[in-house]
């Protein structure tokens, strides 16, 4: 049983460390900043979440569970925050390539900037 | 054992590197925003793999706190980039360019979003002629009322 336990925690823990190499190379290839905070939110809330639950199935005590849940719990709460701020900057500051939006919803706003 | 820490080291280790290297490169200051969030999601995994390969739970805590931390510095330099990077009209304009007046009317949607008290805010009556702000302008009387 605990070692069925194990092969999960590492295999989650591997698709975590995946999912950051790929935000990583993403973070270079991508044109402008909407495209690179799309990649980097993979390993922040995906990548983060399937390394806690690896990490959670490693340990399997209670206090430490809670301690993890906390994490992802903080960490769930504020990165969304933490994106619309960073999102509404860029925007705001001119750096969303409009060749790239699909839709521009704030286009014809008059308090855009 | 051994080959699952090997890979994953070396995973981890590629997606910090090239988070860096976008720290190093990137063009504006929100690039670098975004790249250090990554730096610090990654760093967090680092801790919480070595926790779960060692059974050692001594580092949860740490967790814990830069969860924390990396959301603060995020907002705080999100914040400070609006404020430098808002006037688009002259490209690469600064601060000390415009009249003093314009930084006041630039900076008073700082402590109503943070939320600080009514007191701290120092903001003019009069809505800002910029019109720089993404909030209704029924937010400029609250202050006022409070006051009274």
């Amino acid at each position: 049983m605990s070692g069925v336990l194990d092969v999960i925690a590492w295999f989650l823990l591997v698709v975590g460390a995946l999912l950051s190499l790929s935000a990583g190379v993403a973070l270079i290839r991508f044109p402008d900043l909407l495209s690179r905070m799309h990649a980097a939110t993979k390993p922040q809330v995906l990548g983060l979440l399937l390394v806690l639950i690896g990490c959670a199935l490693r340990l399997r005590d209670a206090v430490d569970i809670t301690t993890l849940l906390l994490v992802a719990v903080f960490s769930m709460a504020t990165a969304p925050v933490a994106a619309h701020m960073i999102g509404r900057a860029a925007y705001r500051a001119g750096q969303a390539r409009a060749d790239l939006l699909v839709v521009d919803e704030l286009a014809d706003a008059d308090d855009k900037r | 054992m051994t080959v699952v820490a090997i890979v994953i080291t070396t995973l981890l280790a590629g997606g910090a590197v090239l988070a860096l290297v976008r720290i190093v490169r990137g063009p504006s200051i929100l690039d670098r925003i975004v790249a250090t969030d990554v730096l610090l999601a990654v760093i967090v995994m680092s801790i919480a793999t070595e926790a779960a390969f060692s059974r050692d739970a001594t580092a949860l805590p740490v967790l814990a706190v830069l969860s924390i931390l990396g959301f603060t510095g995020a907002v705080s330099v999100a914040r400070f980039a609006i404020r430098r990077q808002a006037p688009a009209d002259p490209p690469s304009g600064r601060d000390a360019d415009r009249p003093s007046s314009d930084y006041q009317a630039e900076s008073i949607d700082l402590p109503d979003s943070l939320g600080l008290p009514a007191a701290l805010d120092r903001r003019p009556p009069e809505p800002p002629d910029r019109g720089d702000s993404l909030s209704p302008p029924d937010r400029l009387d609250r202050p006022t009322e409070e006051v009274r």
